[in-house]
């Protein structure tokens, strides 16, 4: 008896890990804006229904008009929709514990998203999107270069930017290294070699079980 | 909620979102702004992303200014009060912040023209299809229903600063319109838009 309450309160305390509610995500067939969603599932080892927007059978503007600003990922809990990205990444995220201990660990978990997200992806993308001289090719990538300098000083736990543990900026990172940057950005060794810490966070996340299983698993799309 | 200090230049910019939540509030902050006595080159290499708005808490810099405001805004239960409608107070922000403010950028900063031009056209263009998406999400006399959040100080913020830059107006949207006109009326705004401390620009 004394075992089961010890058990409950440590559960209690560790909280809950798989959700009851249920989940539906909306998108298209590929990684995307949809990617950090499915890690952050995967890394929960939690249930959802992986819904993929297809000609035939699902078509995307059959369903644009019921989403909530006519764009995806939208993510139907319980049979209402919610759009926006990152922040159906971070309402899963305080759900999973994976948006650290305080307001404050939240705070610095969500500027260095938004480091990633909005400062890194938007010219990175435009490597890769628009038509750039080889001046304004190298403007991005010294300017790239130097939030990967910055990001680098955040990295304050032993493979995670959080000393109190992993928190979805790492899986964010992850997912903007490995799908995106890596696949936008033309360089010729290993980026990450004169970043150890940063390759310690892709490390944590890549070598997770579910996320490893994920990847290999996971359908082969174009982007 | 601990003793917090704001450094930006002085003008609205990035930072009035987070300063309007104070006003609102009508709560204290140390708010500093980049000039003779503290030059922003001079402040930059202290900043975790070489960026300003920073928010200073217990000797610690934290960075980028919807991280901030997010922060600010759930100190002063502003985030909604379930994890469902900080959900939704968080996808209206994002459905401006993300989707319409980097457009600005080049509307304002654009090297060219062109480019200045070209990029307000496509802020338009979005705008007009957030705005129709935006009116429905109101459930009440705010975004959530009775209670102020952050979405609601930011389509107040959104319509003083930018609206006016495009050439639109909110009178086609009665329940954003309705917003707007009652955090104008708020004494605690009020206050703040007329006092020294709000920036001219």
């Amino acid at each position: 008896m004394l075992i089961l309450l010890v058990i409950c309160s440590l559960g209690i305390n560790v909280g809950l890990s798989k959700d009851p509610v249920s989940y539906r995500l909306h998108y298209f067939n590929g990684r995307g804006k949809g990617e950090l969603i499915r890690y952050i599932f995967k890394w929960n080892n939690q249930k959802f229904d992986d819904v993929r927007f297809d000609t035939e059978t699902n078509p995307w503007p059959i369903f644009k008009p019921k989403t909530p600003f006519g764009q995806a990922p939208v993510l139907e809990i319980d049979g209402e929709l919610y759009a926006q990205s990152l922040s159906i990444a971070r309402f899963l995220a305080t759900r999973f514990r994976l948006n650290g201990k305080t307001d404050l660990e939240a705070l610095t978990t969500d500027s260095i998203v938004d480091c990633i997200y909005l400062d890194m992806f938007v010219p990175l993308r435009k490597l890769k999107t628009e038509t750039l001289d080889e001046n304004e090719k190298e403007e991005i990538k010294e300017k790239l270069v130097i939030f990967f300098d910055k990001l680098e000083l955040q990295v304050k736990g032993e493979g995670h930017f959080l000393a109190s543990g992993v928190t979805w900026a790492d899986i964010a990172f992850y997912n903007f290294y490995v799908d995106m940057f890596l696949k936008m950005y033309e360089t010729k060794e290993p980026f990450l070699a004169n970043y150890p810490a940063l390759q310690s966070v892709v490390k944590t996340i890549g070598e997770n079980p579910y996320i490893k299983q994920w990847v290999e698993e996971r359908p082969e799309t174009v982007f | 909620m601990a003793d917090c200090k704001l450094y930006y230049f002085d003008t609205k910019g990035r930072a009035e979102l987070i300063r309007l939540i104070y006003a609102f509030k009508g709560a204290k902050f140390e708010d500093v702004r980049f000039g003779e006595k503290l030059k922003f080159e001079d402040f930059k290499p202290k900043t975790p992303f070489g960026s300003v708005p920073v928010l200073e808490v217990n000797g610690v810099f934290y960075a980028q200014s919807m991280a901030i405001a997010r922060y600010v805004a759930r100190e002063f239960g502003l985030m909604g009060s379930s994890s469902l409608q900080t959900l939704k107070v968080d996808m209206i922000v994002d459905a401006i912040a993300v989707d319409v403010f980097p457009l600005l950028k080049d509307v304002i900063w654009g090297a060219t023209d062109e480019i200045k031009a070209a990029a307000k056209t496509k802020v338009i263009e979005t705008t007009k299809k957030t705005l129709p998406a935006l009116e429905k999400q109101v459930s009440g006399d705010y975004f959530l229903g009775s209670e102020v959040s952050l979405a609601d100080i930011l389509i107040f913020t959104f319509n003083n600063e930018a609206l006016p830059m495009m050439g639109i107006n909110l009178d086609e949207y009665p329940k954003l319109s309705k917003i707007v006109k009652s955090l104008n009326e708020n004494a605690n705004i009020k206050k703040y838009l007329a006092s020294t401390s709000s920036p001219q620009k």
